[in-house]
């Protein structure tokens, strides 16, 4: 287990490079990855249909990006997963605090969220298409359900992990509901509030991909489905690759609104 | 019925209480204790770890209730915490979300303080104990001794009748602990608040006490009330220059040496 405990700077001594020794030996490698990849396709070792070469992969890439194409689906998609994230957050939220200060509701309230937890996002998809038809509004449905229990659960545990000596605080000074709740139980659950989000807005992204594949006509899930039947593998790669480029772009953003955010930690 | 002047501010009458032990047991933390406070009064309590005097706080500013005997203020029984009674906290205890002066707003804000002089109150309260320059940062960027200076603002801020101190020098190192201990009695003086200090420290409890309770552990009993008079430096360390002092701490030591015996022979 000593390597676990290593930190960076004992990495860097133990590979006896710097920092821009490190960063180099990373670029170095993902180099030469691309590169044999390269040589084994250009010497038809690869089969170009089944995986297409990084240069035909680049290719597709700005064709795509230069008719628009790309961009159309891009917007489709994050337009649908942020919709359904800020509705479930706007749904989880107040429902957990509900839940979590009231014990009746939760006595109530909790076996129906805990029965339907278990239920994968994607689970979802065929009765959001005999809902809501073809289109955008099963996206944000499902993106909603696959988004509220992270943040839903997460709140909950802010809750109840309020301190019990700045919940006596409250008390001791006086403090109203309305006040508990906004100086005190909010902030104090804001750090899990925020965890939540963040875990619930991969989620969505993940699950807005799968539902695009079975309930749209466009959107990165519906582009790798389309460029499947076609048989044309680097459009299905650049897609794929466009969806994890952006699942991290938004995690990171989720992750420095945290860190904005949660000043005082 | 109308409060008399001569009547006590707090009585503490034959108050029990006992807590769930971890097997499940009744554990006694506080058998029969009965005393005064008289309105301006500095009332210290002194015992070992473990004799529920921190419990007797919180049952004084109503947090809990005792399982018998009452409590009461101003002649009524103490059924809820009350910004009357307030507690300076060991740990602080300050919300880690706010800054210095908004630790101290929202009690502001919780006595219906008009919004336009929300701040300049509360800056008022953060001078008083010399953190005007601090009033941005969060509680983590302060050392211990701010942080409970900015704890005793928040009280006064409140503007309590009485202040319940929870062994509230016991975090702060020596120096630190002896400003504070005389910054405090001298604005106790001057704003005439009743203060209840719980410690297990004989130097503060007699620098700050008129009357010292010693309480014996487990079930906690008041074993001795001592009355403190002599007058009190204006400096904690030049205490050991009086006599009388001397002998108080060493009568107050007395009994919380036999104490202690006692429970190992038990």
């Amino acid at each position: 287990m000593g390597h676990l405990r290593r930190n960076k700077r004992q990495m860097k001594n133990a590979v006896g490079a710097g920092k821009y020794g490190m960063a180099m030996q990373r670029i170095l490698l993902y180099a030469a990855i691309l590169a044999a990849w390269q040589l084994l396709a250009g010497a038809g070792i690869l089969n170009d249909r089944i995986l297409p070469s990084p240069s035909r992969i680049a290719e597709s890439f700005l064709t795509l990006l230069l008719s628009q194409q790309l961009l159309v689906h891009v917007a489709a998609s994050m337009e649908r997963v942020l919709v359904g994230f800020f509705l479930s957050v706007l749904v989880a939220v107040p429902l957990a605090l509900l839940l979590s200060t009231n014990s009746r509701m939760k006595y109530l309230l909790l076996p129906l969220v805990e029965f339907i937890r278990p239920v994968p996002p994607i689970a979802w998809i065929p009765l959001a298409i005999m809902w809501f038809g073809i289109g955008s509004t099963p996206s944000y449905f499902v993106t909603m359900i696959a988004s509220f229990f992270p943040i839903f659960i997460n709140t909950v545990s802010g809750v109840e992990n309020v301190s019990r000596e700045h919940l006596n605080v409250a008390r001791c000074f006086g403090l109203s509901d309305g006040m508990l709740l906004r100086h005190v139980i909010l902030p104090s659950s804001l750090p899990y509030i925020l965890s939540g989000m963040r875990v619930g807005l991969g989620v969505a992204w993940m699950s807005v991909v799968a539902a695009e594949m079975i309930a749209a006509f466009s959107g990165l899930g519906y582009m790798i489905t389309i460029s499947q039947e076609m048989l044309q593998a680097h459009k299905v790669l650049v897609g794929m690759i466009t969806i994890g480029v952006l699942g991290f772009a938004l995690d990171n953003l989720m992750l420095r609104l945290k860190r904005g955010v949660i000043k005082w930690a | 019925m109308g409060v008399n002047t001569a009547d006590p501010l707090i009585k503490v009458e034959r108050v029990s209480l006992a807590y769930k032990g971890r097997n499940g047991e009744q554990v006694k933390a506080l058998d029969n204790v009965s005393f005064d406070v008289n309105k301006g009064e500095v009332v210290s309590i002194i015992g070992p770890s473990g004799c529920g005097k921190t419990s007797l706080l919180s049952l004084m500013s109503g947090i809990i209730r005792p399982d018998s005997g009452r409590l009461l203020y101003k002649g009524e029984e103490v059924v809820s915490p009350s910004r009357e009674r307030v507690i300076i906290f060991q740990n602080y205890v300050l919300f880690p979300w706010k800054t210095s002066i908004q630790n101290i707003e929202f009690v502001l804000m919780a006595r219906k303080f008009d919004k336009s002089r929300l701040r300049s109150e509360a800056e008022r309260y953060l001078k008083l104990v010399g953190l005007s320059d601090f009033s941005g940062m969060y509680p983590c960027e302060l050392s211990g001794g701010m942080q409970q200076r900015v704890g005793i603002a928040r009280a006064l801020a409140a503007d309590p009748e009485v202040l319940l101190l929870d062994e509230p020098f016991a975090s702060l190192d020596p120096i630190t602990r002896n400003i504070i201990q005389e910054e405090l009695l001298s604005m106790v003086r001057k704003l005439n608040k009743t203060l209840i200090l719980v410690t297990h420290n004989i130097e503060e409890a007699l620098f700050l006490g008129s009357r010292v309770h010693v309480m014996s552990g487990q079930p906690g009993t008041i074993r001795e009330t001592i009355d403190v008079r002599f007058d009190k430096p204006d400096h904690i360390l030049e205490l050991n220059k009086s006599k009388s002092y001397v002998d108080l701490a060493n009568r107050i030591h007395e009994l919380l040496i036999s104490e202690s015996v006692g429970e190992g022979s038990v």
